[in-house]
């Protein structure tokens, strides 16, 4: 019993690591970039939920109106006067850039928040849950299992039916000719990061939410969500969601042995699909 | 005769530590279809990325309807209504065949082109419409190539070795879609290599040797050894 | 007939930089007789850093493998030393050479799984496994488990029986070391595998078609800067006499600013880490009382290097002077003028 609970757990756990991924899948998508900022990203969206919720008495999942655009404007300034600049010459500097990024948003927020924890109170639905048979499952779990299912949809929706992922696919094909269709990439690439930095927003109201949040606690939520990425395999929206969950289960069942392995048994699982299915588990078909 | 539509004046230009084009210059007027030919390496295909703006120039080097329009985004040259169909057709890979022809009109200009009149000087592509852009043949993929850069209504097109790779029967389908895109109004330069079909498409002709114009008029005014001369250059 | 040009890598000021170098290097020799305590440990902790520079800048400015996990390896060599000394009474001296084995033992087989990721997933894949090694250390209770553990003393008076003494050794171990890495840096820099490497960055397929087998060379130069970060890393924690995982294996402490200090200094020089390591001491010895504040602008300066003087500090001084004082560059010179 306690073995499918955990498992039951941990799939909708990987419905918050499929949020944290996906932002980051959709970025190296359109323009190959590895935002090494965007679990910080992350928490930053987090801080600002706090900050809305405390000084608008909002319930946290109506501060995301406020939160997402706010994110998202954040998202497209941001590629457009430091990130746009670094593209197209080597890897390092788009990596270094963001890497800088990581540092200035963890010590921008210690200066201002302090290294407490902080927690976001929403106002019940946090602790509320539904019995389904034998298994008690969380509202908020579900909620964000729900909310994870739905960006992918969105994103599929932007990707093949509307001109702006056209766009987007079209950047990725072949930014020089991409240019001849009038697009300019720069535009592109800033609006690819805006719908990135809007889902981390999304992502960070819910990493509010459910746990305690503090400035360094950024980097693990990028590497869950890299994690989630690579085992799903690179450039496959469904296969983000299924990474996430394979590495929400694997942390539940290691958490279910002995609370400390539960990381570990993420990282490993990581690991493992890197030795046997290097292209994850659903590598994308034309790649 | 009247103002140039578009005017190629002293253009030099080329890559990063690699200068390909060395004062070029030359008109291309409203309604015309101008062969640009010469050897490989001439920078026949470098002189076509810098009217569109992928590489850069300056301003007065490109002349359209007498703004100075060298050196802008390539963007910006597009909505213009200047289109470049790229040597090797270069069609995004992952878009569908219709996808790509959109794309190619959605932030063009307004006019006779679109859907409609594309498949039905293209009838195989509405019957592919919805198969991967680079599923297709060569000369199809071609004929794709050519749709997407009329798509956006353009004025002015430029073809770069449109027949590269492709079989002589399917080059020949091709360029007999051509009148009927000229026919319309829109000028053209054409890079080819196969000389006598550009020659007998074009009203007149530029060649390009080493980078420098080394002939250039009516197909009709210059010999075939003069023409020949221009192309390989004299030594 | 007799060429009249030879091929030379030395210049003026290389030779006149390695005559300075040379007094400099014996003054430092000489800092116990003439420095304090304090110095002497800044000294000890700066040769530190300039080693972890030296090895991250080889790894990514010269092979472009971009870690931010190579405190995977400080820490592992910070815990080999404390295991070999606590479990089987080794000499620290000694623990540390054989620190450098255990870390090259370990980056073998790990390499080639982490050569699966591309570019910057590569990165965060080092880290993923910096972590790792973190978790695993935490759960052994030998080792202190997550709380760590101190050196204990009748190890450290092995060393030497005085205070004065085991400062003493340990200072010249960490200048061997920090000379040391940046000595092994410029000869594999000068080596065939050198010139290897300035091919692969300049283009993987120029050199591949040259007959040049990358990925041997990218495992070597990853393995020999593991062995060597490994070993700084049990040099780092013989200093500090202390242990735990989250200092042991922390990415900003042993990755973060060493990256800074390699990207203001100039990424892809030998001189870059090295200015980049003193300008990060100077500048911490200054500002750190602004302790956040002071990693912020850190943070910004590296961003503004990056977008404007991407080749660093050193890249425009020797712009801007021609001076290079670790001649790589082979030069065509006339042997008419002389």
């Amino acid at each position: 019993m306690d073995w499918l609970n955990a498992i039951v757990q941990g799939i909708l756990l990987g419905g918050l690591y499929a949020l944290f991924a996906a932002g980051l899948s959709l970025i190296f998508g359109v323009m190959r970039l590895v935002n090494i900022a965007h679990g910080d990203f992350i928490v930053l969206g987090s801080y600002l939920a706090l900050v809305v919720v405390q000084t608008l008495g909002l319930n946290p999942f109506v501060a995301a109106l406020i939160v997402v655009p706010v994110m998202a404007l954040f998202g497209y300034v941001l590629q457009r006067v430091l990130l746009n600049p670094t593209l197209g010459k080597d890897l390092l500097a788009p990596l270094l850039v963001t890497f800088g990024l990581s540092i200035i948003i963890q010590n921008g927020l210690l200066t201002f928040f302090t290294a407490d924890s902080r927690r976001v109170m929403a106002g019940g639905i946090e602790t509320a849950s539904v019995s389904v048979g034998p298994l008690n499952l969380g509202v908020l779990p579900l909620a964000m299992f729900a909310t994870a299912i739905a960006v992918i949809l969105g994103l599929e929706f932007i990707f093949t039916r509307t001109s702006l992922g056209r766009a987007f696919r079209a950047t990725s094909d072949d930014a020089e000719i991409a240019k001849l269709m009038a697009l300019d990439n720069r535009h592109i690439y800033a609006m690819a990061m805006a719908l990135s930095a809007g889902i981390v927003a999304l992502a960070g109201i819910f990493l509010a939410v459910r746990t305690n949040f503090d400035p360094s606690t950024g980097p693990m939520r990028l590497i869950f969500g890299f994690e989630a990425v690579i085992i799903g395999g690179l450039g496959s929206l469904w296969g983000t969601l299924a990474g996430g969950v394979v590495l929400g289960v694997a942390q539940t069942l290691g958490a279910l042995i002995d609370p400390g392995y539960q990381v570990l048994a993420g990282h490993l699982v990581f690991f493992l699909i890197l030795i046997l299915r290097p292209r994850g588990l659903f590598p994308r078909m034309d790649g | 005769m009247s103002a140039p539509l578009l005017r190629i004046d002293a253009l030099s230009s080329g890559y990063a530590d690699f200068q390909a084009l060395f004062g070029v210059s030359f008109d291309l007027h409203a309604g015309e279809a101008l062969a640009l030919i010469g050897a490989n390496g001439a920078g026949k295909s470098t002189l076509l990325k810098t009217i569109v703006g992928l590489l850069p120039c300056a301003p007065q080097m490109v002349v359209h309807r007498g703004d100075s329009i060298g050196g802008l985004s390539a963007d910006r040259i597009v909505r213009r209504g200047i289109a470049l169909v790229p040597e090797g057709r270069r069609l995004f890979r992952s878009l569908s065949v219709e996808e790509n022809l959109i794309i190619g009109g959605e932030r063009g200009r307004a006019g006779e082109w679109s859907l409609e009149p594309l498949y039905k000087l293209f009838p195989i592509l509405r019957e592919k419409r919805n198969a991967p852009a680079t599923s297709l043949s060569g000369g199809q993929q071609q004929m794709v190539a050519i749709g997407r850069a009329l798509m956006a209504n353009p004025e002015i097109i430029l073809f770069d070795e449109i027949s590269l790779g492709l079989a002589p029967a399917i080059i020949k389908d091709i360029y007999a879609a051509l009148p009927s895109i000229t026919s319309t109004g829109v000028s053209a330069i054409l890079v080819e290599q196969d000389v006598t079909r550009a020659l007998g498409f074009a009203q007149s002709f530029v060649c390009l040797q080493e980078g420098r114009v080394s002939l250039a008029g009516k197909p009709a005014e210059h010999s075939r050894a003069e023409i020949v001369a221009a192309y390989f250059g004299s030594h | 007939m007799k060429p009249d040009f030879t091929i030379e890598r030395a210049t003026r000021a290389s030779r006149i930089a390695g005559l300075l170098s040379l007094v400099l290097i014996v003054a430092l020799i000489a800092a116990p007789w003439w420095a304090g305590r304090a110095n002497m440990r800044l000294l000890g902790e700066v040769y530190a850093f300039l080693a972890l520079a030296s090895l991250w800048n080889l790894l990514a400015g010269f092979t472009g493998l971009v870690s931010v996990g190579q405190q995977a390896f400080v820490g592992l060599g910070g815990y080999a030393l404390f295991a070999a000394a606590i479990f089987y009474g080794v000499p620290p001296l000694l623990a540390i050479v054989l620190a450098g084995f255990v870390g090259a033992i370990v980056a073998l087989p790990l390499a080639p799984i982490l050569f699966r990721l591309q570019g910057a997933y590569f990165a965060i894949g080092t880290w993923v496994a910096a972590e790792v090694f973190r978790l695993v250390f935490a759960q052994v209770s030998a080792l202190g488990g997550g709380s760590g553990t101190s050196l204990p003393a009748h190890i450290v008076t092995d060393i030497a029986s005085t205070r004065d003494a085991r400062e003493m050794v340990i200072y010249w171990s960490a200048m061997a070391l920090g000379l040391g890495a940046i000595g092994v840096v410029y000869a594999i820099l000068r080596s065939r595998a050198g010139l290897a490497l300035t091919a692969i960055r300049d283009s993987e397929v120029a050199s591949e078609s040259l007959g040049i087998d990358i990925a041997r060379t990218k495992l070597v130069l990853y393995v020999v800067t593991a062995a060597l970060t490994t070993m700084t890393g049990a040099l780092i924690f013989l200093q500090k006499l202390r242990i735990s995982p989250d200092a042991a294996f922390s990415v900003n402490d042993w990755t973060a600013y060493v990256i800074f200090m390699v990207v203001i200094g100039g990424i892809g020089t030998i001189e870059g880490p090295i200015l980049g390591t003193l300008i990060f001491f100077a500048l911490r010895e200054t500002l750190s009382d602004l302790g956040t504040i002071y990693l912020m602008l850190l943070g910004a300066v590296a961003i503004l290097v990056m977008l404007k003087a991407p080749k660093g500090l050193w890249g425009l001084f020797s712009a801007a002077t021609g001076i290079t004082l670790f001649p790589l560059r082979r030069r065509v010179v006339s042997t008419d003028a002389h």
